[in-house]
């Protein structure tokens, strides 16, 4: 078991095949070896950690994407923003925590489920113009009069129809 | 004596205005409570240092509150502040309420006034004039006074909505949104732009840039991106331009794909060269990769490709969509040195190039560069297939779709040594035989795969005579096979790591056939499949098919049991790692979720990846040839 602290000094237990599904975790492991020491996560609340368990308990023992997969996903540009049934459920929450979620995984590595989070703001974004985005995502339009003036000539361009 | 003015306090916080309307002498008296708990200044807009929240002057400390005695117009009050005194001793002294007053007693008889009665009711009528005068005076101070508390009522409204506001946006400072890294924002526009309707690409990767300075900045930089392009032969010259220099700019120097299509609908009469929305913009000049081009027909393309002249010079892919197969005209394209890979599609998958061969089409193709060739929605003859084969010794990976046609003449056997990858998709009838003809010693992956097993004539001694040696990855999708002659093709194949059948057998005969035997027998040349570490089962029924397979549980379980096992030290012989299996409901017994689910948990223990689930309803899992595979 893998004892891990959050921001707010909760504590999480955990089994090592489970949090090892993060990269960042894995390696800090090896590089302690066997140790009680708590591992201190400083960017994850606890509230984000425990979405973040559940997701690595639910693909515990799944084989973890190796760089050359990425590597040749890339090549090929298969990617798609299909979700599985489970990732889709899981993934569906608030806003904030799926940003919450997204930042978690970057900052723990762990690939599937930064995809997963990535797939599902593509997905909120498709369909929907720069103003409807700025509105779901509370963007700021800062863009100033003369770059307004720029974006409408080049969405002239990417319009032509 | 009865002018009676009051103000109300200076400030007031949480003020309660109550309204009450009490019929008086048949005249409609209004009462105005303000219950006001003076605590604290009202703040207004500006915020907390401003505090100065101005109220009429009143001289009465506490208000009524509408329950209070003092709430009604009581004339007995002599303490009620908002009533003029005027009206409170004129109501005190109302002759005609006492009977022993002269106007009382007047009042009651039918007797006219006596003079000194007249003088009294002439002073009455003087009192009265002056008290409703001074009710109307009171009236209006109160109707200002209401005037004024509901424009506070208002003031206090719209500072609440305005710190409500200014609360959502303190909270959206703190979104985690605004915390995305640039490279996890990028991440996301990848995806977007994938997913994104292809013929819209552009439009997907501009409409980001336009959503806020960071979200440009984070597009700008994501090469991805920019460095493909599409050309919609039919849009306007500036926009094609403005286009272009856009993405050439954002692009930095990388090679691009250049995508040239032509919208649907009638081609415009006059259509400019590609050169000319194109070269114009290629400064400083630009390394074209991959090229992509849609044209009507084959005449088309080979009009087009003369003019493409220098931009083909650096191509490496080359991919030519077509509208029709129509026009003989040997197809003279521009040089193109650096051409590995080359694919051929058509917009209507019906279309076929048929009975002329493709080399006569493409004539001075440097069919002998390539390393790559697909005809992916192209039908080709299997005659057409061999000469292709025949021009292209150094080709990789090859993909072709046949259509049923039979080899008239007796064709020369095709020798492609350096063919690692082919994949076939039959159609129509189309005849293995031609498998036959084919050489490929270093072949690592091959798959085949059909719509229909009705359409593919399977001829087991070509499939037997087809030796290669050097498999490891075999996918077979659809393929209307016996499992001997299966067994018999796959066995002398002793690298073959990955399997993928789609509704080959409809038996569990196979699954007895791939169970290894203990260790202690194990003889690595006569197992089946010794090395496979990957296998893929997907339940298909073909809708022309009305047999009901059926997986046995047990031999389900013993096959993947007999493989999981430790080997190593033993030559030759590799276990299983991965099984994924996709029946339909109909084609496994009840037990076997159960059976599945126990051999999940054990293939944990022993590094073991299994996965299980059912196929798209009782039709089964319909691969399309559209996946890719």
């Amino acid at each position: 078991m893998v004892l891990l602290v959050t921001s707010d000094n909760e504590q999480f237990n955990a089994d090592k095949d489970v949090v090892e599904r993060s990269v960042l975790i894995k390696n800090m492991l090896e590089d302690v070896g066997e140790s009680d020491q708590p591992i201190p996560l400083p960017n994850v609340s606890s509230s984000v950690l425990k979405k973040v368990l559940e997701y690595c308990e639910h693909h515990r023992g799944e084989p973890l994407p190796s760089a050359d997969a990425d590597q040749s996903q890339d090549e090929t540009r298969k990617r798609t923003t299909d979700i599985s049934e489970w990732d889709q459920k899981f993934i569906t929450v608030d806003q904030e925590m799926l940003f919450e979620i997204i930042l978690a995984a970057n900052y723990l590595d762990i690939k599937s489920l930064l995809d997963v989070g990535c797939k599902t703001v593509a997905n909120m974004i498709k369909g929907k113009t720069p103003e409807e985005i700025r509105k779901l995502f509370n963007i700021v339009n800062d863009f100033t009069p003369e770059e307004e003036a720029q974006i409408k000539k080049e969405n002239e361009w990417a319009e032509d129809r | 004596m009865f002018s009676a003015r009051f103000s109300l306090c200076l400030q007031v916080k949480n003020a309660l205005l109550y309204i009450k309307w009490l019929p008086r002498g048949g005249k409609k008296v209004s009462s105005v409570y303000a219950s006001a708990s003076i605590i604290a200044p009202f703040y207004l807009t500006s915020g907390p240092s401003s505090s100065s929240f101005l109220y009429p002057p009143v001289t009465v400390s506490k208000m009524p509150t509408p329950n209070s005695p003092n709430g009604s117009l009581d004339e007995s009050s002599a303490t009620d502040p908002y009533m003029p005194a005027i009206v409170t001793c004129l109501a005190r002294s109302d002759p005609f309420r006492r009977a022993q007053t002269n106007l009382g007693q007047l009042a009651r008889s039918n007797s006219a006034p006596t003079e000194d009665e007249t003088g009294q009711i002439e002073n009455l009528f003087s009192d009265c004039n002056a008290a409703t005068a001074a009710l109307d005076a009171q009236e209006t101070s109160i109707k200002t006074q209401i005037a004024w508390l509901q424009k506070q009522l208002a003031r206090v409204e719209s500072s609440r909505g305005r710190i409500a506001s200014m609360r959502a946006k303190a909270t959206v400072l703190q979104s985690a949104v605004r915390r995305l890294p640039s490279e996890v924002l990028e991440h996301v526009f990848i995806y977007y732009v994938q997913s994104s309707d292809a013929s819209a690409r552009n439009s997907s990767c501009m409409k980001l840039c336009q959503v806020s300075s960071r979200w440009r900045q984070v597009a700008r930089s994501c090469l991805f991106l920019w460095t493909e392009l599409q050309i919609f032969m039919r849009h306007k010259p500036e926009n094609v331009e403005g286009m272009t220099r856009w993405f050439f700019s954002a692009s930095r120097g990388l090679p691009l794909t250049l995508t040239l299509e032509r919208l649907s609908g009638p081609p415009p009469t006059s259509f400019p060269s590609i050169n000319m929305f194109v070269i114009p913009a290629f400064q400083p000049w630009r390394t074209i990769k991959n090229l992509s081009i849609h044209a009507l027909c084959i005449m088309e393309i080979a009009h087009e490709f003369r003019r493409l002249g220098v931009v083909a010079e650096d191509v490496e892919t080359l991919c030519i969509r077509l509208s029709g197969a129509d026009g003989d005209e040997d197809f003279q394209p521009a040089p193109m040195p650096n051409l590995r890979k080359a694919v051929l599609t058509m917009v209507d998958r019906g279309t076929r190039i048929q009975y002329l061969p493709l080399v006569r089409f493409y004539g001075d193709f440097p069919w002998a560069q390539l390393t790559h060739f697909s005809t992916r929605t192209a039908k080709v003859s299997p005659e057409d297939m061999l000469n292709v084969l025949s021009y292209c010794p150094n080709l990789q990976d090859a993909t072709f779709v046949l259509y049923e046609h039979a080899l008239w003449v007796e064709p020369e056997p095709v020798d492609l040594p350096n063919l690692q990858s082919f994949k076939l998709i039959f159609i129509h009838g189309a005849s293995t035989n031609v498998l036959s003809y084919l050489s490929m010693p270093a072949l690592k992956a091959f798959a085949v795969a059909t719509h229909n097993n009705g359409w593919v004539k399977w001829d087991s001694d070509a499939l037997q005579s087809f030796h290669l040696p050097s498999l490891e990855s075999l996918t077979f999708y659809g393929i209307k096979i016996s499992l001997n002659v299966f067994m018999s093709f796959v066995h002398p194949s002793r690298k073959l790591t990955r399997l993928i059948l789609e509704n080959t057998f409809h038996s569990s005969a196979f699954m007895e056939m791939l169970c290894m035997p203990p260790i202690d027998q194990l003889d690595a040349l006569a197992v089946p499949l010794p090395v496979l570490t990957h296998l893929t089962i997907y339940q298909r029924l073909a809708r022309i098919e009305k047999v009901t397979p059926h997986w046995s549980t047990k031999k389900v379980v013993r096959m993947i049991n007999s493989r999981i096992e430790n080997y190593e030290g033993v030559d030759g012989v590799a276990a299983l790692q991965s099984f994924t299996f996709i029946p339909t409901r109909s084609s496994v017994s009840s037990a076997f979720g159960k059976a599945a689910a126990t051999l999940a948990h054990r293939s944990r223990e022993v590094g073991f990846n299994m996965r299980v689930q059912w196929a798209y309803g009782e039709e089964g899992y319909y691969l399309s040839m559209d996946e890719e595979w």
